[in-house]
């Protein structure tokens, strides 16, 4: 339940008000000095000379070039790995949060996975220089089910050491109901076995692995978590697609720096 | 009305699509429309109607570029205006002035004219939110969520979650309508909850507040009254709702922008922050609601964060109403 609005201007505050005058609007007043208003939407640079229209914002030449030198883009592996890394990243970053705030409060707070997929688009997105295509969409959508699969290791954990080691307190404590014939199991391992690093390594391969049904065991445990999950998926899918151009210019500002007020005003209306 | 152009039809000069002025001469491109909003918000400054004076003074800031002395002039009024409405100045004149026949009627004549009030304020808010159902997308959303809850839950929470959610919402439309900031209407995100797309900004951090804020205001509202609607009819149903409102509005302040709590910190001194977020310590430790312990943990960091130096009252105040009875309400014990 948040409001959704546009941002304040950028770059600097609006001068302040000369007099008490009624207010003229034939022509903007600027104050003597400016550029005359035209800044680059994406540096907050002033604008000089020629200037482009990219995706509605005024951006200076200098930008746009810059954009479209084929050099911006780096190479293909380097955009593979830059994507993979920064996805991983935000991938991890999300279960950690999740998982912590899980642990913290109690609660499954669904929100986190539409969070987690926003997030996870726009890293895969960064780090693919926005190229786009299949591969890096199915990427985004990779690493938003590794991030709800993630936050669940610790429970796992926790559940296969106490259902190996034949400690059912930790299933009274979470509120699972024990299984009767599970508590005239016997033990798989000892207490001196349980303590060794080798077991512990074995056990968090062990969640590594089944934790990734978490997602589908999610998805089936609620339709709401159903919904907010595919809303994350939804959002890492479009957030990691080819960024979308629209190009209008090159224009001319014209204006020179220090430009002001033009030569001859119409009378205050 | 101006249409924007590429080509100046002052100078000649070209322009890029969507220019606010031409980068040549400074003419403005909407320079019709802006003359025609500053009349009408002239007139409704003078009819004392201050409310529609902001809106149009709004429309006319999005058609000035920002760095602009006209835009400057234009957000001092709506900074002035917008005081002037949260101060609760009146907005016509004679407005709340009893009649002299009142005054002879004594106590009981003055509690009469205080009831009318009441009546009407219930009146106004009722035909208030029923306005909200005339927007075809905020009702074909809202079904469809109420669908999504109804399998989960069962039609009778889910149409109290729905009901919740739908007067928290119309708490900001309420606040955004006040200070003439245009906005779009409540829509619905299934599992989600909802959310409103203002098409303009505050002016301020304490106009920010007061919209950010009135919508954990109006949903503490509807969980009282159904709470007090469990209360008097033993329905534990209502009382669930009234459990879940409130929980919901209590997530809310989590003091994270978009989020109404990130709004209500915004205008709010360091100290002031503190203060919050002491409170919410406090209220975990008295409810055992985990909720609480996030909100707290989110609060210092954002006490860390730059605030500014002159705190707003009303919004401290608020928060930390907000805070206790939210906690309060979602703490109340509940058998379903």
């Amino acid at each position: 339940m948040a409001i959704d609005e546009p941002r304040l201007p950028e770059s600097g505050e609006p001068p302040e008000l000369p007099n008490e005058e009624p207010m003229q609007f034939d022509r903007a007043e600027f104050r003597p000095g400016t550029d005359g208003g035209l800044r680059c939407q994406y540096t907050g640079k002033p604008v000089v000379g020629r200037y482009y229209q990219l995706n509605g914002q005024i951006a200076s030449a200098e930008f746009v070039e810059s954009q479209l030198d084929p050099k911006s883009m780096g190479t293909k592996a380097g955009r593979f790995f830059g994507a993979l890394g920064l996805g991983l990243g935000a991938a991890i970053l999300g279960a950690v949060v999740w998982g912590g705030i899980r642990a913290l409060t109690g609660y499954d707070i669904g929100i986190i996975a539409a969070l987690a997929g926003w997030v996870i688009g726009i890293a895969v997105g960064a780090g693919s220089k926005h190229n786009g295509g299949i591969l890096y969409r199915l990427m985004a959508l990779l690493f938003v089910w590794l991030c709800i699969s993630w936050s669940f290791i610790p429970e796992t954990y926790h559940g296969i050491d106490a259902s190996m080691s034949g400690d059912d307190s930790y299933f009274t404590e979470q509120g699972i109901e024990s299984d009767p014939e599970f508590d005239e199991t016997e033990p798989v391992v000892s207490g001196e076995q349980r303590d060794t690093v080798a077991y512990k390594a074995i056990i968090l391969l062990m969640a590594f692995v089944v934790s990734l049904a978490g997602p589908v065991l999610m998805a089936l445990s609620s339709i709401i978590m159903a919904i907010i999950m595919a809303f994350g998926f939804w959002e890492a899918w479009r957030r990691s697609g080819a960024a979308k151009l629209q190009l209008n210019g090159p224009f001319e500002a014209g204006a020179a720096p220090g430009g002001g007020l033009p030569p001859a005003l119409p009378p205050p209306s | 009305m101006s249409q924007p152009s590429d080509i100046c039809p002052d100078c000649g000069g070209a322009q890029a699509p969507g220019a606010l002025n031409c980068p040549q001469c400074n003419r403005l491109v909407h320079a019709e429309e802006l003359k025609e909003l500053a009349a009408t918000a002239t007139q409704a400054e003078q009819a004392g109607d201050k409310t529609a004076a902001l809106a149009a003074w709004r429309r006319g800031l999005d058609l000035l570029p920002p760095h602009s002395a006209q835009y400057a002039g234009i957000r001092e009024r709506v900074l002035k205006l917008s005081r002037e409405v949260d101060a609760g100045a009146p907005q016509r004149a004679g407005k709340g002035i009893a009649p002299k026949w009142i005054a002879g009627l004594g106590a009981a004549g003055l509690l009469l004219w205080k009831l009318k009030f009441v009546v009407v304020w219930v009146v106004t808010k009722a035909k208030f939110l029923a306005l909200g159902l005339s927007k075809s997308g905020t009702v074909f959303s809202m079904v469809l969520s109420l669908g999504v809850y109804w399998a989960a839950f069962g039609w009778k929470f889910a149409a109290g979650l729905i009901v919740s959610i739908y007067i928290h919402e119309m708490g900001h439309v309420w606040a955004l309508r006040k200070f003439g900031i245009a906005a779009e209407a409540p829509m619905f995100i299934p599992g989600l909850g909802a959310f409103i797309r203002a098409k303009q900004y505050p002016a301020d951090p304490r106009e920010d507040a007061r919209v950010g804020l009135a919508g954990p205001l109006w949903g503490l509202a509807a969980a009282v009254a159904a709470w007090l609607i469990a209360l008097a009819t033993g329905w534990q149903s209502m009382a669930a709702i009234a459990k879940i409102g409130a929980w919901i509005n209590l997530f809310n302040l989590l003091p994270v922008p978009p989020l109404d709590g990130g709004r209500g910190f915004r205008a709010l001194t360091r100290m002031q922050r503190i203060a919050i977020t002491a409170a919410m310590f406090a209220a975990w430790f008295l409810t055992a609601e985990g909720l609480l312990i996030l909100l707290a943990i989110v609060g210092v960091v954002r006490c860390m964060q730059t605030a500014p130096e002159s705190g707003d009252r009303r919004a401290f105040a608020e928060f930390l109403f907000l805070l206790a009875a939210l906690s309060a309400l979602a703490a109340i014990p509940v058998v379903v």
